[in-house]
This record gives C-alpha cells, sequence and structure tokens, in this order.
C-alpha cells in the first residue's frame, strides 16, 4: 500500500511503500520498503490538510499556504553503496532480487497564500478551556458536493474559503466569515442539492447548518442546534461539539414536515457525548449519550461502512440512525468503536498506541488510518481491528492518505522458490492423503452398517 | 562441597566448612592480585579480558527500539543523516536554545493545599534551580491563570511540586509558554543532612551530565532539563549535576569534583538525591497526552521507554 504522511516536526510529506505485516518496531518483521520525505518546509509549516484526487492533491499547511502538487510516479532505484557491491562478489550464487515498485515525485504547480488570522482567535482563546493559547489552522479542506474540483476551506478563526483547482492552477473563488472558533466543518454530499450545505461548531459554538449560493458569494446559516436542558444537578451542559458526519435524510413520508429543513447528522463532543440530531426532530438533539464514563474528551469521528457507503467528504450513506457505527479517538490513547447506541464495540491497537490520535480515517470500508503523537502511522483492518502496518515516521502525524492498498510483489530467491512449490506440493500430497483417508473411512461406515444389518 | 561434609557434629562441621571457605577466599585473592600484576605489566591483557567478558544486563539486552538513532541506516530510503537535523529542528521549537537571549527563568510552586513535605521540599529545589521564584500556592487561581501570569513575567518554565497526604509524590515540569508538560513520579529522596561527607553547594552554575537518554522520548526528557539549566556553567565552582536514566529511572545527583593530582580526581556528594520516573508526557500546557505510563508496560522487563 501507499501512503502520504504530514509530519509535524519539520513540515514534510512522508511517502510510505509498505505490505501488510510492515511492524517497524519489530527488527524481524517485513520493514517498510521505502520511506522517503518530500517538501520540507519547516515546523512552522506543517501539512494539516490533504486531499488527493486523480494524480494531484492539495495541502493545506499551517503558515496558512494551501499548495497543489502534481504526483508523478517514478520506477524505484536501489542506491548503490560500495560495501553492498563488494558483499555482492562473495554471494553471487545467490543474487536477492530488488521488488520492483514506483515512488512518488512531487511538483508544485500553483498556491495561495496567507489564508489564516491568529487575531481573530485572541478573544476565544480568553474565554477557552485550553491553556495553551491557540494558533489559527485548518480544520477541514473537504470537495464540494457538486463538483470534486472546487474545495471548503475552514479554518479555526472562523474563515471558509472555496477554493478552486482548474487544471494545474488553485484560485481562491470567495471568502466568509462564521463565528469562531471552529473545530470541523462538514460538507453535505449525500444527496444532490441546488447549492452546498455545510455544517460547522466548535467550542461554545452550537452545531449550525449553513448554505452557500450557487456562485459560492454568499453565505447564510439556515439552522442552529440548541443545547440539551441543564443536568439534574440544573447545570448548563458545556458545548463543545468537535467532528460532525452527516446521514441521508430521513425518509418515512408520512411524518416528514416539508416546511422544515430535513438534515440527519451524527455529533461527538468534547465531554464525550454522541449527539445524534434529526431537523424534523427539533433543534435538540434526538438523543445525547454519553460515551464514556470519565468524560474524556473525544476528537475525531470517522463512520463505518462499505466503500460504496462513505461519500467522498466521509458522510453515510444511510437514513437509519439507529443502526450505524463509527469510529473516535480521545486524547489520551484510545481508538474506540462505537454503535449508534453508544455502546463500545471494540477498541484499536490496545496496548500499543501511547499517544493520542490526531488522525483517524475509514478507507474503503476496509482500512483504518491512524496516527497520532506517538510518531507512528498505524494501518488496522477495520473490521477485525487486526493492525495491518505500523511505520515510524519520526515525526507526530498531521494526517495521512492512502493512495492505493496495492500488495507489492516480493520476488524470491530461486532456491526459496524451489523450496516453496515442494511444500506446496507437500500440502497437496497431504491433502490428498486425507480425502483418501476420509474415503476410505466412509466405506468402512458403509460396509460396518451392512454388517449391523 | 558442602554435600562432602558427612560430619554429625555441628560445631565441627561449621568449623570445616569456614575452613573451605577461607582457603577458597584465599586463592582468590591471590589469582586475582597475580592477574592484575600480569596486566599492569600488560595492558593489552586487561583490554582482552574485558573485552571477552562482558556482563550481560537487562539494559544491553533491551527490546530493539526503532527510535534510537542509528549511526547508519540501512534501509536506502530513510534519510539517515537528515534524521538527526531534523531531530534537533523538532525539539528546538518547544525549548530555549538561544540562551542568551533567554536564560531560564523558573518558577515554583506547589499544588494547592500543600503540608510542609512539599515547602521542604521546595527549599532544596530552590538551591538546586538556577534563576527560581517560589510562589506560595493559592487557592481558586486556575493553572491557565497562573501561565499567563508567568508569561508576562517571562518565566520560560513552571515547576509545580505534587504532594500526597505529607510525601512529596511527584514534580511537574510545563514549558512556557506552548509546553510540553512533563510528569515525573519522585521517590527515594534523600535529605542533604543524611549523606555522609556531603560538602556545601555554592551559587556557582552547575554543569550538567545527562546520561544514557537514547530514544526520542528520552532524547525530549534530555531536552528538558538541558532548558532548565544554563549552558554557561561557571567552571571554577567545580559542581556538577548529573541526571542518569538507566532502566527509565532518572538518578538525580550532585558533586563537586576535584583534581588531587594529574590522576586522581575525587567527588564530593552535595546533595540532595532522589530519583524521578517518567508518568505523562503531554503537548501544551497539560492537554493531549502524547505518552503516559502504564502498569501493563512494567510487565516486559527489558522494554525500556527512555
Amino acid at each position: 500500500m501507499r501512503l502520504i504522511v504530514g509530519c509535524a516536526h519539520n513540515g514534510s510529506i512522508k511517502e510510505i511503500v509498505c505490505n501488510a505485516g510492515t511492524d517497524t518496531s519489530v527488527q524481524t518483521a517485513p520493514q517498510p520498503l521505502s520511506v522517503k520525505s518530500h517538501l520540507k518546509e519547516g515546523a512552522q509549516a506543517t501539512v494539516c490538510q490533504m486531499y488527493t484526487f486523480d494524480d494531484k492533491v492539495v495541502m493545506a499547511r499551517a503558515n496558512g499556504s494551501v499548495q497543489l502538487y502534481k504526483i508523478t510516479k517514478q520506477a524505484h532505484q536501489k542506491k548503490n553503496v560500495e560495501p553492498v557491491e563488494n558483499t555482492n562478489e562473495a554471494n553471487t550464487a545467490t543474487p536477492v532480487p530488488e521488488p520492483e515498485f514506483d515512488v512518488s515525485q512531487f511538483e508544485e504547480l500553483s498556491s495561495l497564500t496567507n489564508l489564516l488570522d491568529d487575531s481573530r482567535l485572541e478573544k476565544v482563546f480568553q474565554k477557552s478551556t485550553k491553556r495553551t493559547k491557540i494558533y489559527d489552522t485548518f480544520v477541514s479542506l473537504s470537495p464540494m458536493a457538486g463538483s470534486a474540483h472546487d474545495l471548503l476551506l475552514a479554518c479555526k478563526s472562523g474563515l471558509i474559503y472555496i477554493i478552486s483547482v482548474e487544471k494545474d492552477a488553485i484560485k481562491q473563488l470567495s471568502r466568509h466569515e462564521v463565528k469562531a472558533p471552529l473545530d470541523f466543518a462538514q460538507v453535505y454530499d449525500n444527496t444532490k442539492t441546488e447549492s452546498v450545505i455545510f455544517a460547522y461548531g466548535g467550542e461554545e459554538n452550537l452545531v449550525k447548518l449553513a448554505k452557500l449560493s450557487k456562485d459560492y458569494s454568499e453565505l447564510s446559516q439556515i439552522w442552529e442546534a440548541k443545547n440539551v436542558a441543564n443536568d439534574r444537578l440544573d447545570m448548563r451542559v458545556p458545548v463543545w461539539p468537535t467532528a460532525l458526519r452527516f446521514l441521508n435524510p430521513a425518509k418515512s413520508i408520512d411524518k416528514t414536515d416539508s416546511s422544515k429543513l430535513n438534515y440527519q447528522f451524527v455529533v461527538v463532543t468534547h465531554w464525550s457525548h454522541l449527539g445524534i440530531y434529526n431537523t424534523q426532530h427539533g433543534r435538540k438533539p434526538q438523543q445525547y449519550i454519553d460515551l464514556l464514563p470519565k468524560r474524556e474528551s473525544l476528537a475525531h469521528l470517522t463512520m463505518c461502512g462499505s466503500a460504496e457507503d462513505i461519500t467522498p467528504a466521509g458522510n453515510l450513506r444511510s437514513d437509519d440512525i439507529s443502526n450505524f457505527t463509527f469510529v473516535t479517538a480521545d486524547l489520551k490513547k484510545d481508538i474506540l468503536r462505537f454503535n449508534s447506541k453508544g455502546r463500545l464495540l471494540n477498541k484499536y491497537g490496545k496496548g500499543d498506541i501511547v499517544g493520542s490520535a490526531s488522525f483517524i480515517q475509514a478507507v474503503n470500508g476496509k482500512y483504518l488510518l491512524a496516527g497520532g503523537l506517538d510518531r507512528y502511522c498505524r494501518v488496522y483492518d477495520l473490521e477485525s481491528s487486526r493492525r495491518i502496518a505500523k511505520v515510524y515516521v519520526t515525526g507526530k502525524v498531521n494526517c495521512i492518505s492512502m493512495l492505493d492498498d496495492n500488495e507489492i510483489v516480493i520476488p524470491q530467491p530461486e532456491s526459496q522458490t524451489k523450496q516453496a512449490q515442494k511444500k506446496k506440493k507437500k500440502h497437496q500430497i497431504e491433502n490428498e492423503t486425507e480425502q483418501d483417508v476420509e474415503e476410505l473411512w466412509n466405506h468402512l461406515e458403509g460396509s460396518n452398517k451392512k454388517a449391523k444389518k | 562441597m558442602v554435600n562432602e561434609i558427612n560430619i554429625a557434629n555441628k560445631l565441627k562441621r561449621q568449623e570445616l566448612f569456614a575452613e573451605i571457605k577461607d582457603q577458597k577466599n584465599k586463592e582468590r585473592h591471590t589469582m586475582r592480585r597475580q592477574r592484575a600484576k600480569e596486566e599492569r605489566e600488560n595492558p593489552e591483557l586487561k583490554e582482552k579480558r574485558l573485552k571477552e567478558n562482558v556482563t550481560r544486563t537487562i539494559d544491553t539486552m533491551r527490546v530493539y527500539d526503532e527510535t534510537i538513532a542509528q549511526t547508519n541506516v540501512d534501509s536506502d530510503d530513510e534519510d539517515g543523516e537528515d534524521a538527526d537535523a531534523e531531530d534537533e529542528d523538532d525539539l528546538m521549537r518547544f525549548f530555549n536554545t538561544n540562551q542568551r537571549d533567554h536564560p531560564p527563568k523558573i518558577f515554583l510552586t506547589t499544588n494547592v493545599n500543600a503540608k510542609k513535605a512539599a515547602y521542604e521540599f521546595a527549599n532544596v529545589l530552590i538551591e538546586v534551580l538556577p534563576n527560581v521564584q517560589f510562589v506560595k500556592r493559592k487557592f481558586g487561581i486556575k493553572l491557565k491563570e497562573i501561565a499567563e501570569m508567568c508569561n508576562k513575567r517571562n518565566f520560560t518554565d513552571m515547576v509545580i511540586i505534587n504532594e500526597d497526604k505529607k510525601k512529596v509524590t511527584g514534580l511537574t515540569f510545563m514549558h512556557l509558554p506552548e509546553g510540553p508538560t512533563f510528569y515525573f513520579k519522585v521517590s527515594s529522596y534523600v535529605e542533604v543532612k543524611r549523606i555522609a561527607g556531603h560538602g556545601r553547594p555554592t551559587s556557582h552554575i552547575p554543569e550538567l551530565v545527562l546520561n544514557n537518554f537514547q530514544t526520542k522520548l528520552g532524547k525530549t526528557v534530555g531536552r528538558l532539563f538541558q532548558s532548565i539549566f544554563p549552558q554557561n556553567p561557571d567552571i571554577e565552582g567545580r559542581q556538577v549535576i548529573t541526571l542518569h536514566n538507566q532502566r527509565d529511572y532518572i538518578f538525580f545527583r550532585r558533586h563537586r569534583y576535584m583534581f588531587r593530582d594529574e590522576e586522581k580526581v575525587g567527588l564530593q556528594e552535595l546533595g540532595p538525591q532522589f530519583t524521578l520516573k517518567l508518568r505523562r508526557l503531554q503537548r501544551g500546557l497539560r492537554e493531549e497526552t502524547e505518552w503516559e505510563h502504564r502498569p501493563e508496560m512494567d510487565k516486559d522487563k527489558k522494554k525500556f521507554y527512555l
């Protein structure tokens, strides 16, 4: 498989080419075939969001620039180091064939700069429960519902940019301001809509739905959530949605009120709640479930489903709000999978992960990409939660993108292949004999029965 | 040997046994004396012996850790030489490297409602840490507010003594303004008075010895201590602070050295002694966890994290 990882320590991205079973923590396990860093721009310009399409990748960096790169593939060439040649002479009898695969090269096509504004967050920080100063970053970069070449770029400070990729250039189409701070901005792309709808929210910033006009020039808020009722001690429940995913609109025809909006979405909060909203039902959530007993903060959300069920923006194509599963991560170390009832199904990377996850994403309905502060990039099997690959990437992981999941054929030296063939043959013989034995047994049983009769 | 002694009388048996033991000891001592003599004449022998008989300790058998920087990385694509440079880059973002502009200035306080033990430990730390200011912790001021006040007064680090049930149990180091935060467990504290032959420290800036911090996490911890002590020691003070990491325990010791003659060096301990163990590393001021100790980590005796 081929992964691109955005690293926090030097603003680089790393391309990892590895096979299933890769584990850099174990010396005897398969090691990644290639780990190569590209586009270093220093720690101030780490890649925070990444979006890949066709053979291009758009990266949003923490210094406020957005860049478009073209990925070209090149055959991997092994460096010829002199001592290797010397050893080759010694064991010329068994030359080890090298696996053949491609590595990517990145070519910058176009960029935009100065999209972030820290000054907008100063007041927010005063009220925030965060102790460390908040800097503006990009919180989401996702394709629009209609065209894959228009992207919605949201900043923590509440700035929303619409950018478009045309041929080899990116252009800023419009700029809007919404209430800061944002922790997410999620585009609705489950059904075709005339104009783009997206949801946003953040610390003490309730979930809001906003609509962009067709030419993206105007932004209007169309819906705002309402906080849940006070708790049993009559204390206000704090608001801090951290991630949101849409579901399909509710279907039941008799109940839907056409005068009201019809959207369904799921939210996880910093105070470890799961909120299930249905705009037909009202502004308060239909369900508000405590997921974790100690109110550990949840930060990410990704829906589970087959590749067809997940939209490009990560929404779930299903209108059943009582039957779905999702993966979320807390700020300590756990990556957890829950169902819609708030029941814990399983944990990923039990005992292996030590730092909090800063990125999780389910891909192709098969894999879960996870990376975090412990400087590893991990790939899990989504269903069985078995680890497929683990690669050390030197820096903290900001984002991961999977380009393909093809296994790379590792050629075996001839002697080994012969051995393998022999083994296969042996296995076949064993199988045959087992079959024979079974036949014989059946035959015997038959004869026994006959004898009894 | 013991089994061969079949004497019923216990006194006699013991006598005989002592004799045998004494004999063996003498043999061993003469062997060693002779070996030392030979080796003094021919130092190569000693080198050879030491090379052949390497003790296998738990440390040398530690589980492979890929974060320990290796000099020659065999995988061709890994940017081997760059790795170190990257390391520096990563850590420099958090710590003062150009200390001439910002010499370390430390804000020392305790947990809320601390007892006597915490203040006594604070007195000790005031002597150890350079450019430190102790402030009594008041109830009702949040950590965020304290950090803000410290930032305004150009403090570079905040140290909090954690006391529980009249015992000092932990130390929290926070780098200002943006973290990271380290929480250490404190154990085996020996006060200066109880160290035999201890000396009196002077106000010179000590030299710093950091031993055996190997992994990425270990280097981050090492960098914390580097950033706390000024990097221009007063060499005439001949004082050394050692932070020695062994099996994830960090031993704090303070000495004064003295050159007796050209070859011999004397060490005088100044005290105090205590041991730190990293329990948690968090990003920012106690925000996302970067590393946390869990009890399961102690299961594998040969796995070390620092």
